[in-house]
């Protein structure tokens, strides 16, 4: 029955061409708000993983003067914690001088701590023929690198474990990882000697390896001769070589070096839809999320007020007298009490939950609602059919909620409706000013992070979409509004 | 009831008013988690003494009715305390920033008055037409945008995409060395008016529509009364008809609603000021909450709610005399 009306009562309101508008767009970001988990793999506010550089663009940006040079996120390596045979292939292993001793195979059964197991191992077994030399084996991977800008950051990673060095004097093996340009010499990203007093045989890494952002600040494992390796090493679309080169010492007789997750991340100027902020999240991400809790704190909002002034309205009107006078007193003072100030002082007390925040902006809305609903209510009261309902001995609850309330849900429908972008607009100063939970992104905090960030203004991919979003969401409210407004209450038709 | 009764019961109801909204502000003070010992650092490691040294200072150890009338004598003489954050009294902060709010916030309502009112009456008269639709729409629209967002495209526009506009402040900073502050007040005015542009600007946008709907929908209903009918076979030209005869009788609830705005506007300056580092009240109560500076968020809560008591008290009283028909309820 409930159901029948309501979809009958959609009918109604889709063929009126605002309620249409209105109903169309707030679809749109209900599809967005419910479905955001789908469309896009990330958590707005937290990130376990880097999956971009900060401050990025949006990719599209590159088709806009001035921005040709942006590049875009590269992984060139496949499978870098080994975890199949066949990501072997893509390494090119090379030994120098040339000699039978030295191998490489795959192990399949051990592994670094942070994948499966497998991994690539690295074996000298010299015979008694062999002179005492240096022995050097390398493998490196090829990859092309498409973008005319460098990347905004890139990241290489490699797990070792070196079996067989610890009686060696002085030092068994060195390890160096490398990029390196198309025809030009190496640039070592780290390097680190494993034996003799730096025995380690369990797995390490270098904590980062290479740390190329804007700043000067490089960790000690970086050669000192490349001042800016991203922009040296990155400079040139060609073809680039990583790789890891393995050296044992004249002394080592049997020794293996286990590798695996020998990896390299390029992360590019440029990412996703609206790009990243600063702290690498990605905006796409934090629209999305914040359709969600605009939606939520706007109707859960709306609905607290909505209920409040009918309640107020409706016990003012039928009860009259002194409790009228008290409740349209208190109804009078909070209509004075100016909302953003006091809102900004309780949540400042509260604390930044978005439950404070929800409940806050409910209880400071429902004065204008209670008005109306009270004026209406005055004159329905005044009605025969309350005086019959009266006359048969009906209590006072049975008479407001039988015979009052159901004359005022047309207005209720309608301010439910118009109320809306009021809350979602008091939401968003908040969380421009600064008090937002810091646990969810809303779109006000999107222009509260951007504005904070020195610049930020002028990364107008960030601010734009979501002043829209704002505008859309309530213009779709209002246009419902309007749109209810004209079919419940057809005389408001001819005035507008 | 006559006029002096309706005046009296107002009055007496704004007092009402008053004291409800420090009693409220109490209240909160109330409420604050942990006092001011919680302010200060490594409270726990406090000797017992020393706490109550404090709580003493602050006047803490009084029962909350003594406290409670101390508070109203202090919030009546304006005598707000001192800043967490910079330790001055907040009334002088106040002051100093007030004059930079006030002609922001003012231009910004004259203009936006004026725009909404013209195309308001304009729009009602020729319903349906161009203007009305162009003027309506474009009201709707820009009653749904945040204000800061206006005032962040704006920034976004005119100042680093074309340069036309300073980037922030209401003068350059440069001027504060040694000087430099210009001799000219001529000069001095223009650049500042240059400063002040953008966030009236921006100002101007949001609350031009609101006028503007709220004058077509008074207008509408004006309209269609039998006096302007009167009006116009009396021959009078249809300029005299719209403004003098239905205007009048249509400014009344827009009366009020200036009046009310022009109580609300230190706030609603905030959220323009804080995205063009405009140093007036309202970035100030944005630092104010950055800083968790209660008593000054208390004080400017306090100020505006007085603004928006003496606004209405204000409403009401134009209400009353302009219009013959009210009886004073």
């Amino acid at each position: 029955m409930f159901f029948k009306r309501s979809a009958k009562f959609l009918m109604v309101l889709v063929h009126n061409k605002r309620g249409l508008l209105g109903i169309g767009i707030l679809i749109f970001f209900t599809v967005l708000a419910v479905a955001a988990p789908l469309l896009t793999p990330y958590d707005p506010v937290h990130s376990d993983v880097v999956f971009a550089a900060d401050l990025t663009y949006p990719t599209w940006l590159k088709y806009l003067p001035g921005y040709e040079k942006t590049s875009e996120n590269l992984n060139p390596i496949e499978d870098s914690g080994f975890m199949n045979e066949k990501s072997l292939q893509q390494w090119v292993f090379t030994v120098s001088p040339s000699n039978p001793n030295l191998t490489t195979k795959y192990v399949s059964d051990v592994g670094s701590p942070i994948s499966p197991a497998g991994c690539v191992a690295l074996t000298l077994q010299r015979d008694q023929a062999e002179p005492a030399q240096e022995a050097k084996a390398v493998l490196t991977k090829e990859f092309y690198y498409p973008y005319s800008g460098p990347p905004k950051r890139f990241m290489g990673q490699i797990f070792i474990l070196a079996e067989g060095i610890k009686d060696v004097p002085q030092w068994g093996v060195e390890i160096k990882v490398f990029i390196q340009r198309a025809g030009e010499a190496e640039n070592y990203l780290w390097s680190a000697k494993q034996g003799g007093k730096f025995e380690s045989e369990t797995w390490i890494t270098p904590s980062v390896v290479p740390r190329a952002i804007g700043s000067k600040t490089y960790p000690p494992l970086i050669d000192s001769y490349i001042l800016d390796p991203r922009g040296l090493i990155f400079s040139k679309q060609t073809n680039y070589k990583y790789g890891v080169e393995v050296l044992f010492s004249k002394d080592v007789q049997k020794a293996s070096v286990y590798i695996d997750n020998l990896n390299l991340k390029l992360y590019g100027t440029a990412y996703g839809l609206f790009g990243t902020d600063n702290a690498g999240l990605d905006i796409y991400t934090q629209l999305i999320y914040g359709t969600r809790i605009s939606l939520i704190v706007g109707l859960i909002a709306t609905l607290i007020s909505v209920v409040l002034g009918l309640t107020i309205g409706l016990v003012s009107a039928y009860l009259g007298r002194a409790v009228d006078e008290i409740l349209m007193r208190l109804t009078d003072m909070f209509l004075v009490i100016p909302e953003l100030p006091l809102l900004l002082v309780i949540i400042a007390v509260l604390g930044r939950s978005i439950w404070n925040i929800i409940l806050i902006i409910g209880f400071l809305g429902w004065m204008g609602f209670a008005r109306t609903v009270r004026s209406q209510a005055l004159s329905l009261k005044e009605r025969p059919y309350v005086e019959a309902a009266r006359a048969v001995g009906a209590s006072n609850l049975h008479i407001i909620v039988r015979h009052i309330l159901p004359n005022v849900m047309n207005l209720v429908y309608v301010t439910l409706a118009m109320s809306v972008p009021g809350a979602i607009m008091s939401e968003a100063y908040l969380s421009f000013l600064g008090l937002y939970d810091p646990y969810i992104m809303t779109w006000g905090r999107m222009f509260h992070e951007a504005l904070a960030l020195p610049g930020g203004v002028q990364r107008w991919w960030w601010i734009i979409p979501p002043g829209l979003c704002i505008a859309a969401i309530s213009i779709s409210f209002i246009l419902i509004g309007y749109a209810l407004d004209e079919i419940l209450n057809p005389r408001v038709r001819e005035r507008r | 009831m006559g006029l002096r009764a309706y005046l009296i019961k107002r009055t007496f109801y704004s007092i009402v008013l008053l004291f409800l909204v420090i009693t409220l502000n109490f209240a909160i003070f109330m409420l604050m988690p942990g006092g001011p010992i919680a302010r200060l650092a490594n409270p726990s490691k406090l000797r017992p003494e020393a706490v109550e040294e404090q709580l003493r200072h602050f006047g803490l150890l009084d029962p909350p009715h003594v406290r409670y009338v101390i508070y109203v004598k202090n919030m009546l003489t304006f005598q707000f305390g001192y800043s967490y954050y910079t330790g001055e009294p907040i009334s002088d902060e106040i002051a100093s920033r007030l004059s930079l709010t006030l002609s922001l916030a003012i231009t910004a309502e004259v203009i936006a008055i004026t725009i909404g009112l013209v195309f308001g009456v304009i729009a009602a008269h020729k319903r349906g037409g161009m203007v009305d639709t162009i003027a309506s729409l474009s009201s709707v629209i820009t009653n749904s945008l945040p204000v800061f967002w206006v005032a962040m495209v704006l920034l976004l526009i005119f100042s680093y995409g074309l340069g036309w506009f300073p980037m922030a402040h209401s003068y350059p900073p440069e001027w504060a060395l040694p000087g430099q502050w210009p001799t000219n007040p001529l000069v001095e005015l223009l650049v500042r008016l240059r400063h002040l542009f953008l966030p009236a600007t921006a100002l101007v946008i949001i609350l031009a529509g609101s006028y503007l709907l709220l004058t077509r929908a008074s207008m509408i209903e004006v309209l269609s009364e039998d006096y302007l009918v009167t009006a116009r076979a009396k021959g009078l030209s249809e300029r005299k008809v719209l403004f003098k005869h239905a205007f009048k009788n249509a400014s009344l609830p827009v009366i009020t609603y200036i009046a009310i705005e022009f109580g609300f506007m230190l706030s609603g300056a905030t959220l323009t000021e804080t995205v063009f580092s405009y140093p007036g009240l309202g970035l100030w109560i944005w630092q104010s909450i950055d800083y968790t500076d209660f008593p000054a968020l208390q004080a400017i809560f306090f100020l505006i709610a007085v603004c928006v008591i003496i606004a209405n008290f204000l409403a009401d009283l134009v209400y009353g005399i302009i219009d013959p028909r009210i009886k004073y309820e």
